[in-house]
């Protein structure tokens, strides 16, 4: 494949060097005369100096027969005018980084489907911490179809004090091991549930959300 | 009318201007609070300080209900983005935009954008007036 990178901070750079290594050919055009002059002591031909988000320069660097062009500079106005002029060339993909979540909407709104922000999945992996603490998925076996899941038992739960006995877990779905004070507990029928333990279930993907139910998981979705 | 005008640099301020003293309602927005100093003194509109291709920032200067938004940063890109959110975002009906490289005043016409190429104005009206003497 035949990808442009348009900026050589370090995401253009890591990207080139990355895409390179895996057999592509690549090109990263950077439009700082002086960064292009350092980096082509150690880039060569790698590095072409011009401004990405032209039609003419992209054109002038064979952008006509690119399979991708990647906008990463650290300026959304110039990721979204490099896909611009990409589009204009019908390059069949186009990549744009888009530094600030607030500008996704324009890129979308102006036909660049795939964007990447960093702040975006920064903030989607905090909030899922945050949000999942309670249950976490954590192994999907035979290609999805059972998932393992592990659950702490806050203090006010509706668990505490039942016995394994009495969960009335859906069809299929088993309780696989209870972790109290960090040691794993054999799982007895009348083993009776503590705050602070740990569940680990396991069901066929088909009832994760009866399970749900059950084990009052969404009272703990609404208390976080 | 009310016009939005990004970019408080010596085209964007000389606007700003003119366009309060034709009796229109002009609001300026730059990232640098030190550009609103080349406003005079008189200029009853608002300065709104912030990044024009920021949704927020366009929202705070009005594009809302704005009738003209006038692009005149001193980055083409800046231009096209801000251009494009207050056209696809807050559907101002007329924009001009002030384009410094020749090549991409058709780009920004197939949007629908007026474009003013300094360049390329001076170039024309020196060349029609170099005919017209010979």
């Amino acid at each position: 494949m035949y990808v442009i990178v348009v900026g050589a901070g370090k995401v253009g750079l890591f990207l080139s060097q990355a895409l390179k290594e895996h057999g592509h050919e690549v090109l990263l055009i950077e439009k700082d005369p002086d960064k292009c002059e350092r980096l082509f002591e150690k880039w060569g031909e790698l590095i072409s100096l011009g401004d990405g988000s032209n039609t003419q320069t992209l054109l002038r660097l064979g952008g006509e027969r690119a399979n991708v062009v990647v906008a990463v500079t650290g300026e959304d106005e110039d990721n979204l005018a490099v896909s611009l002029a990409a589009k204009r060339l019908s390059v069949p993909r186009i990549i744009a980084r888009v530094n600030n979540p607030k500008n996704e909407e324009i890129f979308k709104l102006m036909g660049v489907q795939r964007t990447i922000s960093g702040t975006r999945i920064l903030f989607n992996m905090v909030e899922q911490e945050v949000e999942m603490a309670a249950v976490l998925p954590f192994l999907a076996l035979h290609r999805g179809e059972v998932e393992a899941l592990k659950l702490e038992v806050a203090a006010d739960s509706a668990l505490v004090g039942q016995k394994i006995s009495e969960l009335g877990l859906p069809e299929g779905a088993i309780v696989s091991g209870l972790v109290r004070a960090d040691r794993l507990l054999p799982v007895k029928p009348e083993l009776a549930i503590e705050r602070g333990d740990w569940l680990l279930v396991m069901a066929p993907s088909e009832v994760i959300l009866t399970l749900e139910s059950c084990l009052h998981l969404d009272e703990c979705f609404e208390k976080s | 009318m009310k016009i939005l005008i990004i970019g408080c640099g010596r085209l964007g301020s000389l606007l700003a201007e003119n366009l309060e003293e034709d009796g229109n309602d002009a609001t300026v927005v730059d990232k640098r609070s030190a550009a609103f100093r080349l406003l005079p003194l008189a200029f009853r509109g608002k300065t709104v300080l912030g990044n024009g291709i920021d949704q927020d920032t366009l929202r705070e200067a009005g594009a809302e209900g704005a009738d003209l938004m006038i692009v005149a940063s001193d980055s083409d890109n800046t231009n096209i983005m801000a251009a494009l959110v207050g056209q696809r975002i807050f559907h101002i009906p007329r924009i001009m935009a002030r384009i410094y490289h020749q090549s991409r005043i058709s780009s920004y016409q197939e949007y629908g954008m007026e474009t003013y190429c300094p360049t390329a104005l001076v170039a024309g009206m020196m060349r029609e007036s170099i005919k017209k003497g010979a």
